[in-house]
């Protein structure tokens, strides 16, 4: 189980970097965009539905991310006071919640792209296909699936629990400070 | 009580219920949605919001400012220039009594004009101030307070994550609400500076004497904070860019500083952007959620209800905004500062715009408002940030050491409230 922990901590980093190369990408052409539409008075064309589909793609990847890491915003006072079975019944609950929801989003979602596909919907300037950047979005969430099964496994066989959204956060600044 | 009363009263108790069994809350609100929808209209169309609305929300151009101000805010962190910023403050109010901790609030306010966000602010500044104010013989008490409190100001001084969240979610301005933010954020340093004076200043220690040539010397420090502020909040203030360009190229300005200086390399560049990913996903899961939410508001016409039964009770104006603020106090004790914006604001708005209230002068006071669920009791986020970086101080001792800050911040929001001018005289003169 320790070896499928660290591949699955492994899978998640790979997911987590193709997210942040993408927001790293979004940045870049807004940057681009806003710089040569006031010094040229000419924008990248299609920088306003490029950026925006990549940054939804970003945005459900790193949904997958969160799911394993268990760190969405949640109310964590009733869990703070339990504690052993208890616990890990109101862990497994919730993400078993969070399971349902992620699967009927990749469900209705899906049939938003195959309706994009159908019906030629496309990018406004160089009318480039909107399905393959749907896809990408949709493959975010059918990975956050997987992602939030895998923590539901970590949580059911008692190896984990759910994060706390801003003591995570604090900690991830806490260690990049003392990494540097 | 009509059935769609009853919906509605039964929907937020689901809600209430999942949250409290720790379900994201996003999540909650989403299905709870989703459901309450489907109880009114039905599954095919309530199911059918699953395949358009997220789309819409996470491919919407104008929220793109969310992860570039995280971004920013994460970038500056770990670009250390928190530590410049409180060495800068130690060379100017240094020598006053108490003048470490007058340094940590200058530090906290510098460290907001760049980062949106509290915890970010508060769990940087307890690395950087506090060992120095151990050192210097300050009260445990006192130290962590100052921090907790300072941490507050990146809530309010621009540019702030939770106003433009609120800007999104009542489709106002959100280069207004920053700069409607400025002075009330100014007030708020004074204030808190204040505040240290008087409930701690006796017995606090005194710095080094002041020294002209070298505080003048140690802003070469803090010019890329300073920069990056001025673009910022000067290309909104200006008109020459949106909100969402000018977070975009502030984000851009921050990694570019911090390579120049040597304290970005590509791998922490990678983790910022990994760190602000996370951060900002778990905002856009509970505005996807709070999005379908609101149509089972909508459906069952509850802010209307709520709206009529307020108005009702005929307490005026004033009672019945302090109502509505007392209540986001309470909701404080439970709900994230951020999720309580997006889960309540939709419901209180129309009560807001009704009675007459400016919606800008409203999002500037509900956002000190929930600043001040972030270091009051139980929740108080800032006060958890700073005990899990130092544990050895007890939750207690810093809860004790906020309360002249929380009487600070009542009295700013009386006086925000007594004199909206303060608030919104600055947008009107934007361009």
């Amino acid at each position: 189980m320790k070896h499928l922990q660290n591949i699955l901590e492994r899978v998640v980093i790979a997911i987590e970097v193709v997210a942040g190369i993408m927001l790293a990408v979004v940045t870049l052409i807004v940057v681009i965009s806003a710089v040569s539409r006031y010094l040229f008075a000419y924008p990248l064309p299609d920088a306003f539905d490029i950026s925006r589909f990549l940054l939804g793609a970003a945005i459900m990847w790193g949904f997958a991310s969160v799911g394993y890491r268990g760190s969405h915003i949640k109310v964590d006072i009733i869990a703070e006071l339990t504690s052993g079975r208890l616990r890990r019944l109101i862990d497994c609950f919730a993400w078993f919640v969070l399971l349902i929801f992620t699967a009927l989003l990749a469900w209705k979602m899906f049939d938003r792209v195959l309706s994009a596909a159908r019906s030629g919907e496309a990018t406004m300037d160089m009318r480039i296909p909107a399905w393959p950047f749907l896809t990408l979005i949709w493959a975010g969430v059918a990975v956050a699936i997987l992602a939030t099964i895998a923590r539901l496994l970590v949580i059911v066989t008692g190896r984990g629990t759910l994060g706390h959204y801003e003591s995570t956060e604090a900690t991830d600044l806490k260690d990049d400070q003392e990494r540097r | 009580m009509g059935s769609t009363d009853f919906l509605a009263i039964a929907g937020f108790a689901a809600l209430f219920a999942m949250m409290f069994l720790r379900v994201p809350v996003g999540i909650a609100m989403g299905l709870v949605g989703i459901g309450g929808f489907a109880g009114v209209v039905g599954w095919k169309p309530a199911l059918s919001q699953l395949a358009n609305s997220p789309l819409r929300t996470i491919t919407d151009f104008n929220l793109s400012l969310i992860p570039f101000f995280v971004l920013m805010g994460v970038l500056a962190t770990n670009s250390g220039m928190s530590s410049e910023l409180f060495r800068t403050g130690q060379k100017w109010l240094g020598s006053f009594k108490g003048g470490m901790a007058l340094s940590t609030i200058g530090a906290c306010a510098g460290f907001a004009a760049i980062c949106g966000s509290s915890v970010a602010t508060a769990a940087t500044m307890t690395k950087v101030a506090l060992p120095e104010m151990k050192r210097e013989g300050y009260p445990d008490e006192v130290s962590t307070g100052v921090i907790a409190a300072g941490g507050t100001l990146g809530i309010l001084i621009p540019p702030s994550v939770v106003l433009a969240v609120y800007g999104f979610i009542t489709e106002q301005d959100v280069g207004k609400l920053f700069i409607a933010g400025v002075i009330p954020g100014l007030l708020a340093i004074f204030m808190y500076m204040g505040a240290v004076r008087i409930a701690y200043g006796r017995r606090l220690p005194r710095g080094a004497p002041f020294n002209l040539h070298e505080a003048i010397r140690s802003l070469s420090g803090v010019w890329a904070v300073m920069l990056l502020f001025v673009a910022i909040i000067g290309s909104i203030y200006m008109g020459v860019a949106t909100a969402t360009e000018a977070a975009a190229v502030g984000s851009f300005l921050t990694a570019l500083v911090g390579f120049f200086r040597g304290k970005l390399t590509f791998r922490l560049l990678l983790s910022s952007l990994v760190e602000a990913l996370r951060t900002s996903v778990s905002i856009y899961t509970i505005l996807i959620g709070a999005i379908l939410f609101g149509y089972f508001l909508a459906v069952t016409q509850t802010p209307q209800t709520v709206t009529a039964w307020l108005v009702g009770l005929g307490l005026g104006n004033y009672a019945t905004l302090s109502l509505i603020l007392v209540f986001f106090v309470l909701m404080g004790c439970i709900l994230d500062a951020m999720a309580m914006i997006i889960l309540l604001v939709p419901i209180v708005f129309p009560v807001v715009t009704q009675m007459g209230f400016d919606p800008i002068w409203f999002g500037v006071i509900i956002v000190m408002t929930v600043e001040l669920g972030l270091i009051t009791p139980p929740v108080g986020m800032n006060v958890f940030v700073i005990n899990s970086i130092a544990r050895d101080i007890p939750l207690p001792t810093i809860f004790r050491g906020v309360m002249p800050f929380v009487l600070a911040d009542i009295l700013r929001l009386i006086l925000l409230i007594a004199f909206p001018a303060i608030v919104i005289w600055l947008p009107t003169t934007m361009q």
